[in-house]
């Protein structure tokens, strides 16, 4: 059985990148995959964006803001009903609370809710679900063990306000994962926690890296500083350095590898072990390996893209994490048991109206097939009933309800009889008849073929050249000219002409070596020299020399960068304070290790303007 | 001591606006002749030149040459305070390290004064040559604007073609292709809506849409644009300023990547 957790910075994009998110699933090839940042608000849950065949989904948004933060939960299961799959929950919560509406599950049914977690006394009820609002956490029991999909929030060291909500957002977590511990549960807790450990999992990390307060408590969470947890990954690597799962989107960090590991898997509890002994833990019995897919990094060695170049042109395309995967073995099966509420199945917006046809008939099968293989057990028929007619308002358990309501489906709606079903299903094109039929069935008929083919096979931006910096324009046309003057290149009258005019003067000491200086003062000097060329000729040879002179004077006025001598970067002061507005030049190189001479020098310098006053004040 | 009124003060908010966003910041250069800038873009690739003759001012003073540096955002800041209507009269006193802007309304009964900080900038005038070129098209300044909008898109950069029979404009993308075509059109009602195209040799270049959509926010200064381009040299976009000036901006051409270049 594997696990991967994944900060996917935005689930459509990631959507978009792999096609469609059942590839996107695919290639990520676990039972469980927990996504963070899926960026995603309630509204956006649509089918394309929460349904793959083969996979159960449950989602938590944020309620604050939009476009911002939000969990994801996928688990490959076989069947959503009667299964034994440990990859099927067998109970989902959205956030760690318990106190968000509809916590539990979708639909009029309130759960039954448990009691509320110990402990939380001294938070007020506001302080509570302010914790949850951002849609930060998943948690899925899977029999053996309880599942946090967590991604944590991060906060700016000077903003005290959004420290407070990362302490109390860990304390109330931390009060939680104890109360299942009490209880004897397993946890395992994935996701971007936004911390890095220690030293070890940080590039260029400060002496006094460790000491930080957040990074304190993930230490002391601990095996080995006393706490339940085992962090998965760095239990079976314990000496790996450079094993990094995130990277600073703007500096081009992937380059050289300038990250820090705040993805995490980690796991407490027993082994299921019948005898459990000494030696014997969850982590040391059944997981097997732990490891970043690198390969999901955007930015991959002996890649085309070209060099960084400050960030210039250059789009880096997929998230700016890399996941974490985790196997286990030895992961017995657990028993019958069907998808919880929480499941997006039971989503009202996705069942109402934003599924495709294809996806609702190929749902419609599996309820057929249910159908026929289930005997009369009336909690499977009502749901395949349910997913048959997804318009239809769900029943409650209560059987006379269920039967009145499974009548009333048969009778009011004919294409749900029996073989007009099988029909539609079997042959989705047959007739015109049963086209409009099905149409008719799903009301919003958004035909199926668009999803597959916005499977954008987005080539890397087809680059039609590079911007020219006058400087570069000039060398160009300069060598242009050379190739000229070898006979028999240009099909132009007037070039011909020009090249008459090289090869009567010393062109035949050009040769492509030749500097562009060299190139200049001939121009130059065959411009006032030659007398034979025509005034039109002559003007445009001087304008010529004289734009070559204001690029090199435009392109010199870039200072060049201490560590490499390259031109830098120019930049703009964004933050609010005396220097807003203000310009700066910056290497152009991507963020690297210190050591590493070919990663950004850090140089720095202030374009050659300041205010007249503070000048005067210096 | 200077003093320039300028009973048209809008064209001065709108000279802001439209190069603004290009420029960070700028040395207004003033002499008997005129009120001028020349400045580069931030990454030095293209290149800015305005004039403001002398003749187009209510009154035109001053007394020597003088350099003023200028923060174009905040300056763009100060003039959005000044009414559409308003007569803008730009003030400066010798060896002052500020500028006084005065807004009076046409009625005369609102005066304002904002006075900003000037900047210290180095920077090189640059003697830009006038030059032949190969292809001058003169068309609507909105048309062209509607064009590059429209074409970015699509793609991020565009080839403008210029043969005898019109001038193209092209661009290609992900999701597919667009040409644009404009003939030579001068049977029109009013001169500024012609297309007019003057050629000594076809020519064809590539530009960045990104630039080129930047130049096109000039367009509210004149109703028609002068594009010239020649194959060796910059285009040139030129927006004429009612019978005061110009404001002109220069790009170089995009080349094809080489492949060989391009590979690691």
């Amino acid at each position: 059985m594997k696990i991967v957790t994944y900060n996917v910075n935005g689930l459509r994009p990631r959507i978009q990148q792999f096609g469609s998110l059942l590839k996107l699933l695919t290639s990520l090839d676990a039972d469980i995959i927990c996504f963070q940042e899926t960026k995603l608000a309630k509204h956006d849950l649509r089918a394309d964006m929460v349904w793959a065949e083969g996979y159960e989904s449950f989602f938590s948004c944020t309620r604050a803001r939009i476009g911002y933060s939000g969990v994801a939960t996928f688990c490959r299961v076989k069947s959503a009903f009667s299964s034994c799959e440990v990859a099927l929950p067998v109970d989902a919560e959205e956030g760690f609370t318990g106190l968000l509406e509809n916590s539990r599950g979708f639909g009029d049914r309130k759960y039954e809710r448990c009691a509320v977690v110990e402990g939380l006394e001294e938070f007020s009820k506001d302080e509570l679900l302010k914790v949850d609002s951002d849609g930060r956490c998943i948690i899925t029991d899977h029999g053996h063990f309880v599942l946090f999909n967590i991604y944590g929030p991060r906060a700016d060291p000077d903003d005290v306000e959004r420290i407070q909500f990362k302490h109390n957002f860990f304390k109330i977590l931390k009060k939680r994962w104890d109360a299942l511990l009490r209880q004897g549960r397993r946890l395992i807790v994935v996701g971007d926690i936004n911390i890095a450990p220690a030293s070890i999992d940080r590039c260029d990390a400060k002496p006094d890296f460790e000491k930080n307060e957040f990074r304190e408590w993930f230490r002391s969470l601990l095996v080995e500083n006393g706490g339940p947890f085992a962090d998965v990954f760095r239990a079976k690597h314990p000496e790996r350095k450079e094993a990094y799962t995130c990277w600073s989107t703007s500096s081009g960090a992937e380059i050289f590898n300038f990250g820090s590991r705040i993805d995490h898997i980690l796991s407490a509890g027993d082994c299921l072990h019948e005898h459990s002994s000494e030696g014997h833990d969850f982590l040391t019995c059944h997981v097997r390996e732990c490891e970043i897919l690198t390969q999901f990094k955007r930015w991959q060695s002996g890649s085309t893209t070209g060099r960084w170049k400050g960030g210039a042109g250059i789009k880096l395309k997929g998230s700016d994490h890399a996941p974490v995967c985790m196997s286990l073995d030895e992961i017995p099966i657990i028993s019958q048991h069907n998808t919880p509420l929480l499941s997006t199945r039971y989503c009202p917006q996705v069942e109402g109206c934003q599924q495709t046809l294809v996806s609702m008939l190929a749902r419609r099968q599996t309820a057929e097939h249910v159908k026929s293989n289930v005997q009369h057990d009336s909690s499977r028929v009502t749901d395949s009933i349910q997913r048959c007619k997804m318009s239809m308002k769900r029943s409650s358990d209560d059987h006379a309800v269920l039967d009145f309501s499974l009548d009333r489906v048969v009778n009011s709606s004919p294409m749900v009889q029996g073989d007009t079903v099988s029909e539609i299903v079997e042959c989705p094109q047959s007739s015109p008849n049963e086209a409009s039929g099905s149409k008719m069935l799903c009301s919003s008929s958004s035909p199926a073929k668009p999803v597959s083919r916005v499977q954008s096979k987005k080539k890397p931006k087809q680059s039609q050249g590079s911007q020219l910096s006058l400087r570069s324009f000039f060398q160009r046309s300069s060598n242009s000219i050379i190739g000229i003057s070898q006979p028999g290149i240009s099909d132009n009258p007037e070039d011909f002409s020009k090249s008459d005019q090289f090869s009567n003067g010393d062109s035949m000491k050009y040769d492509e070596t030749n500097t562009k200086t060299q190139i200049n003062i001939s121009i130059q000097d065959h411009a006032a020299a030659d007398s034979l060329c025509s005034t039109a000729e002559e003007k445009r040879n001087v304008a010529l020399a004289e734009w070559q002179r204001i690029q090199e004077v435009m392109q010199n006025s870039i200072p060049l960068c201490k560590g490499h001598n390259e031109p830098c970067v120019a930049r703009i002061v964004r933050k609010a304070g005396p220097n807003l507005g203000r310009k700066f030049f910056v290497c152009v190189r991507a963020e690297g290790p210190a050591s590493n001479p070919e990663a950004n020098c850090n140089y720095f310098k202030w374009a050659a303007s300041k205010s007249k006053d503070k000048g005067r004040t210096q | 001591m200077l003093e320039l009124r300028l009973v048209q003060g809008s064209l001065l908010k709108k000279v802001m606006d439209s190069i603004k966003d290009l420029v960070n910041d700028a040395n207004f250069d003033c002499s008997a002749t005129g009120f001028s800038l020349q400045a580069m873009d931030s990454s030095h690739v293209a290149l800015v030149a305005l004039l403001l003759r002398s003749e187009g001012f209510e009154h035109y003073r001053c007394d020597r040459n003088i350099s003023m540096g200028m923060n174009l955002g905040n300056m763009a800041k100060m003039l959005k305070c000044a009414g559409n209507d308003d007569i803008i009269t730009i003030k400066a006193d010798d060896g002052s390290d500020t500028v006084t802007f005065m807004f009076e309304s046409p009625t005369q009964d609102k005066i304002a004064d904002f006075e900003m900080k000037l900047m210290d900038i180095d920077s090189e005038h640059l003697g830009i040559p006038e030059a032949e070129y190969h292809a001058i098209v003169r068309m609507p300044s909105s048309e062209f604007a509607r064009i590059c909008k429209d074409l970015s898109s699509i793609g991020d950069t565009v080839v403008i073609s210029v043969t005898k029979e019109g001038v193209k404009f092209s661009t290609r993308g992900d999701i597919g292709t667009a040409n644009i075509v404009c003939r030579q059109n001068t049977t029109v009602d009013k001169p500024e809506e012609a297309t007019v195209i003057e050629m000594n040799e076809p020519v064809s270049l590539t530009f960045a849409l990104r630039y080129m959509n930047s130049f096109t926010k000039a367009s509210p200064l004149s109703s028609t644009v002068t594009i010239s381009l020649s194959s060796e040299l910059p285009v040139v976009v030129e927006y004429k300023i009612a019978e005061m000036g110009y404001i002109r901006f220069y790009l170089a051409p995009k080349i094809e990547e080489d492949e060989d270049e391009s590979k690691p």
